[in-house]
């Protein structure tokens, strides 16, 4: 597709990036002859959320005094959308420039160098970067320097929590995701998120290949929250062993197993080129001695619920073989509930089963079945994420347990009218939910 | 029940603005405040491309417009819009 782009100020000199929402040119800016990237949003009428990212980015990376960061000049208007004026350095992305190729281990480590310092960097300036992927990484291919873009789902609170969504569209890069931003790990996201999506970028630059490939988003999330990534060493045996420990613990499931820091990744780093450049090869050496947390991280590890948990989990796998039950859980606001309903997630991923839950609390008493609504609203929701053969399905077996009390739920749940249309009215809603629910 | 879709002429771009305003008007003034007639035209026409763009025709009738785009990787849709009444089309 060739559509002339014009920006006033602006000399457009070529084309360098085409995807599927972005596109990005290599420009002149006309008043001071200063080499620029302008990256637009491909759509003529971007969405709400895609400008709010573009604002993001702009807003997040103008404050950062990073040289391993791709500096924002200016955003400027252009059409329905966003223009982001950047800095050119004459790179292009880690993904073109390695073209899924595994590289060299002197050429890697000169890579995974520098990604970790721009990392510490980020970190201490208290950003979480999420979503770290070569294809965000550029590189100038004789000086080998490289800058990290793209900080359009960056953040700047310590924490955040994700909710659980369907994983078409959850936030990120479903092959670099770490297992807590998929929503389903009864944890939060913080700094070391980033460190997840790094050793799924170490594996790739080693290997040519991701850790966990599949068309199906569900299974990459399974993957993700629990299995075993397979060892570099094994995908290619020249890797050294330590290599591949380095990379298995960037990709632990627990936040708390990965590194803490990106110094303490450094050192690891540091150690292996040492040995490198002096004996030619790589020994194997204890990784992670240098490894300090330069902040107070409380952890979210469960303690103490194991009898609770495993209650839950077994009544999950009785449900999942065909059974239904009902479970309730009670104690005083604060006690932990939320946090011990939660295990159940890993489980329901493998079964490929949907997680709702509503709550009772002491500010809802005066509507009626509000947990039950609200926990189906949210089932609504991560049923319009699902394909159309699936709505089809949903939309049939739904009409056929309703049959005609459909409008009634319709009435208490709106979001079901996007799933199985408008229904006449005719029936009424009793104390109890029919059926599929 | 009949849907069919054929290509454009430069004769097609006014009605394809058409119905991108219907579908988009309200849009565009929640988010951006206003619908600035000669802009979104002049944008609208640069984005046309003869060789994506197809008219979409109900009962032998246009009623709507569809971009497609075709990659090694992918198919994109980029464009889906259709004017739900006689009102919002004028042509």
């Amino acid at each position: 597709m060739d559509i002339t782009v014009t920006l006033a100020g602006y000399q457009i000199r070529e084309q360098l990036y085409s995807g599927s929402r972005t596109l990005v040119y290599r420009a002149v800016r006309e008043a001071d002859n200063q080499a620029v990237a302008i990256k637009l949003l491909k759509q003529e009428y971007p969405s709400f959320s895609e400008l709010v990212q573009f604002r993001n980015q702009y807003a997040l990376a103008k404050n950062l005094d990073i040289p391993g960061i791709i500096k924002p000049y200016s955003l400027e208007p252009y059409n329905n959308g966003y223009a982001l004026v950047m800095e050119d350095f004459g790179g292009i992305s880690l993904r073109q420039f390695t073209k899924e190729q595994p590289q060299h281990l002197d050429q890697f480590l000169i890579i995974a160098l520098q990604l970790t310092d721009i990392l510490h960097q980020l970190h201490q300036q208290r950003v979480i970067h999420k979503d770290i992927k070569p294809a965000n990484i550029l590189i100038q291919p004789d000086t080998k320097l490289l800058k990290l873009i793209d900080f359009s789902i960056s953040s700047l609170l310590p924490r955040e929590t994700t909710e659980i969504q369907n994983p078409n569209v959850l936030e990120g890069t479903l092959a670099y995701l770490s297992p807590e931003q998929t929503g389903r790990m009864n944890r939060g996201i913080d700094y070391r998120s980033d460190f997840y999506s790094l050793g799924v970028s170490f594996f790739e630059l080693l290997t040519g290949q991701v850790p966990f490939d599949s068309q199906d988003p569900m299974e990459l999330v399974h993957c993700h929250i629990a299995k075993l990534p397979p060892s570099v060493c094994d995908v290619n045996s020249k890797i050294p062993l330590v290599m591949g420990e380095i990379i298995r613990k960037l990709m632990a499931k627990n936040a708390e197993d990965r590194y803490q820091s990106a110094l303490g990744l450094k050192h690891d780093l540091h150690l292996c080129i040492e040995q490198l450049n002096e004996i030619g090869k790589i020994e194997h050496f204890p990784i992670g001695k240098r490894d300090v947390s330069d902040r107070f991280v409380i952890g979210e590890k469960l303690y103490g619920r194991e009898q609770e948990v495993k209650i839950l989990l077994e009544g999950f796998e009785r449900v999942a073989n065909g059974a239904s039950e009902f479970m309730l859980v009670a104690g005083f606001s604060g006690i932990g509930k939320t946090a011990v309903v939660n295990e159940v997630h890993k489980p329901i991923v493998r079964q490929r089963g949907y997680f709702i839950k509503g709550k009772y609390d002491q500010f809802n008493r005066n509507i009626p079945l509000s947990a039950f609504v609200q926990a189906f609203r949210d089932l609504m929701g991560q049923l319009l994420g699902e394909s159309d053969t699936q709505l089809k399905q949903w939309k049939s077996k739904i009409l056929t347990a309703l049959g005609e009390n459909a409008q009634v739920i319709i009435d208490v749940i709106p979001e079901l009218e996007q799933i199985i249309g408008q229904q006449s009215s005719g029936g009424t809603l009793r104390w109890c939910f029919p059926e599929p629910f | 029940m009949h849907i069919n879709l054929r290509s454009i002429k430069e004769v097609d771009f006014e009605f394809i603005y058409n119905v991108t305003k219907a579908a988009m008007q309200s849009y565009v003034e929640l988010t951006w405040g206003s619908w600035v007639a000669h802009e979104e035209g002049m944008w609208n026409y640069a984005a046309i491309d003869l060789s994506t763009h197809r008219i979409i025709q109900f009962e032998g009738k246009d009623v709507g417009c569809l971009a497609i785009e075709y990659y090694p990787s992918h198919i994109q849709l980029t464009k889906l819009s259709s004017g739900t009444s006689k009102k919002n089309v004028k042509n």
